[in-house]
């Protein structure tokens, strides 16, 4: 964003009296931008979701407002903003007030990090991928006080079991992340990008074999962390009744609701950039694509395709998989994807090593995994077909809307 | 936990959640089982049974107005006014709908099936007196039963009431004073729930 603002300051020639006017006024834009494009996000995808969950248990979700029940989610905002904001009478007041903003400011704060486009980020900060997991903590703590401030059962286990989990599941994150940073060099995540190549060989999650494995457990790692199902324990429906959230009513829950879906983008977003190949377009240079704002907007329009494809695997996982107990989600954490990860750092360093010895083995290891992800691809689609082929009752494969 | 059961949970959870994720992708493939109303594919099959009691319908041109429907409902909703001067006249056949219990009693006693249940359950109204179904607008004759004539409605079951609540105007009571109904209904039966 200085960069933008610096160039707009140099273009108009504005004196540098009036300099911070127009970065205040770069940020505020930039600001208002990441919320409308959170805040729109989350509402799509809280209706989008429904519509998948729907197709998935063979039934067809919300289809009654506006064109496939697109108008869903407005109507839903509507109905929670017209709602009696209740506050119980034994609650903590203040923290009960504060505890859903806390939540939220927590997940758009990453938005300063996360990139759009070559010259579309917040601020490039060279302590990037620090500063993404050190903000997450302020969720933890929100989570936490609207669990506490409730003054309720429900409330207080569901705060408590979102510490255990949310803190645990941060190493392995972290993990899985330096997994990249080790060849990357770097912890900004424009340099991130700039590092990787725009096909789909030169990603960093095809760069060996433990940024292959590091992809699936940062994936898991930050499920949990978000309190995505199979990890939803904090809000558990059948146990907790709605676990944190339980007292809260109107626009404080619908907070709530809104950093959940936010999340989700967020969890695409850095997937996508660390592993993924962020912006860069196949075949075109850095450089080039910079320089030229049409090649950003296609930048633009890539990230977001990729991050989309993964927020479709959240929410397909969500309707796949039945929720882990409490006590297996710590075996998980602690027993699997710690080790795990922790080696992965070693073996990604051994790598690193290698690599700058032999070339002509790094080439060979990246399209030995780029075949391997395509094999995985094909097999996939095989075993669906196989599952489609093999349904006894003819009547249902057809398709409807 | 030995390094072998380790490694056999890790593959076993692998191979699970990629099966489990095919299992979930085809059936998102696949037509939705839904079949209720009203987002039924097969618009063809009924949504009930023929013999579902749904709101009452009464077909006027059979009406002999006899009467027997109005003694054998237990709960005295329908209300029949005949005027006795040198014709007979159907001046007031009022069922209350949002009453009815569905019993079936007043089908059963009528002799020419005048008065039936519909096939139609979707009958929701914004003001509950709009189901004070009036089923006689102007003064009808009464059917005369002949001799070896089987006795057929006219008119197709359900169409009379699902016209009703399509149009949303008479024979639903208007909310204001009707004096032209008040005059018809005049009598023993006001058309007033007993």
């Amino acid at each position: 964003m200085f960069e933008i603002s610096n160039k707009i300051l140099e273009s108009l020639s504005i004196s540098p009296h009036y300099s911070i006017v127009v970065v205040i006024l770069v940020v505020f834009i930039y600001g208002l931008f990441a919320l409308t494009f959170g805040a729109l996000f989350a509402g799509i995808t809280s209706w989008y979701e429904r519509r998948i969950a729907g197709r998935m248990q063979s039934r067809i979700g919300p289809n009654r407002v506006g064109f496939q029940g697109f108008w869903q989610w407005l109507a839903d905002g509507l109905k929670c903003w017209f709602k009696e904001d209740i506050i119980p009478k034994d609650t903590d007041s203040i923290l009960f007030r504060i505890a859903p903003y806390l939540v939220f400011t927590g997940v758009l704060c990453t938005f300063v990090v996360i990139p759009f486009a070559p010259s579309i980020i917040g601020a490039d900060l060279n302590v990037g991928l620090v500063y993404l997991i050190a903000i997450t903590a302020l969720v933890v703590a929100g989570i936490l006080m609207a669990g506490w401030a409730s003054n309720s059962k429900w409330t207080l286990l569901g705060g408590i079991r979102s510490a255990a989990q949310m803190i645990s599941y941060e190493i392995p994150v972290a993990l899985s992340l330096i997994v990249v940073v080790i060849p990357a060099g770097t912890l900004s995540l424009q340099e991130i990008i700039k590092n990787q190549g725009g096909a789909p060989y030169n990603w960093y999650i095809f760069h060996n074999p433990a940024t292959f494995i590091a992809f699936f457990i940062y994936f898991t790692a930050a499920l949990a962390e978000g309190n995505r199902t199979p990890f939803d324990l904090p809000e558990a429906e059948s146990e907790l009744v709605a676990g944190y959230n339980t007292e809260y009513s109107g626009m404080r829950f619908l907070f709530f609701l809104f950093s959940e879906w936010m999340n989700l983008y967020v969890i695409g977003a850095i997937a996508t950039t660390v592993f993924l190949g962020g912006w860069r377009i196949p075949l075109v240079s850095y450089e080039v694509q910079s320089g030229s704002l049409l090649l950003q907007f296609a930048g633009f329009i890539i990230f977001l395709i990729k991050a989309l494809i993964l927020v479709n695997v959240i929410i397909w996982l969500r309707w796949t998989l039945p929720r882990l107990r409490i006590d297996q989600l710590m075996v998980m954490c602690y027993k699997y994807m710690v080790p795990i990860s922790a080696s992965l750092t070693v073996v990604s360093l051994l790598f690193t090593v290698l690599y700058h010895k032999v070339v002509l083995l790094q080439i060979v290891f990246k399209f030995l995994l780029f075949a391997l992800g395509v094999f995985i691809s094909i097999y996939f689609a095989f075993r669906v077909y196989y599952n489609i082929k093999n349904f006894p009752d003819k009547t249902y494969l057809k398709w409807m809307i | 936990m030995e390094i072998r059961e380790y490694l056999e949970n890790i593959k076993n959870s692998v191979v699970s959640i990629f099966e489990g994720m095919a299992v979930t992708f085809s059936w998102m493939l696949r037509r939705p089982h839904t079949v209720q109303y009203p987002d039924r594919y097969d618009k063809s099959k009924p949504l009930v049974m023929n013999r579902f009691r749904g709101i009452l319908e009464v077909d006027l041109s059979l009406c002999t107005a006899c009467q027997a429907c109005q003694r054998a409902c237990p709960i005295g909703i329908i209300s029949i006014n005949v005027s006795k001067g040198v014709e007979r006249l159907i001046t007031c056949f009022d069922i209350d709908a949002s009453k009815c219990m569905y019993c079936g009693l007043c089908t059963e006693a009528c002799p020419t099936s005048a008065i039936h249940h519909s096939n139609e359950f979707a009958f929701s109204v914004d003001d509950i007196r709009k189901l004070h179904l009036h089923f006689v607008r102007e003064p009808v004759k009464p059917y005369k039963p002949q001799k070896d004539v089987s006795v057929e409605s006219s008119i197709i079951k359900g169409e009379l009431i699902l016209r009703m609540i399509e149009q949303r105007e008479m024979p639903y009571a208007p909310v204001e004073k009707d004096n032209r109904r008040e005059e018809r209904c005049s009598g023993e039966n006001k058309g007033e729930i007993k």
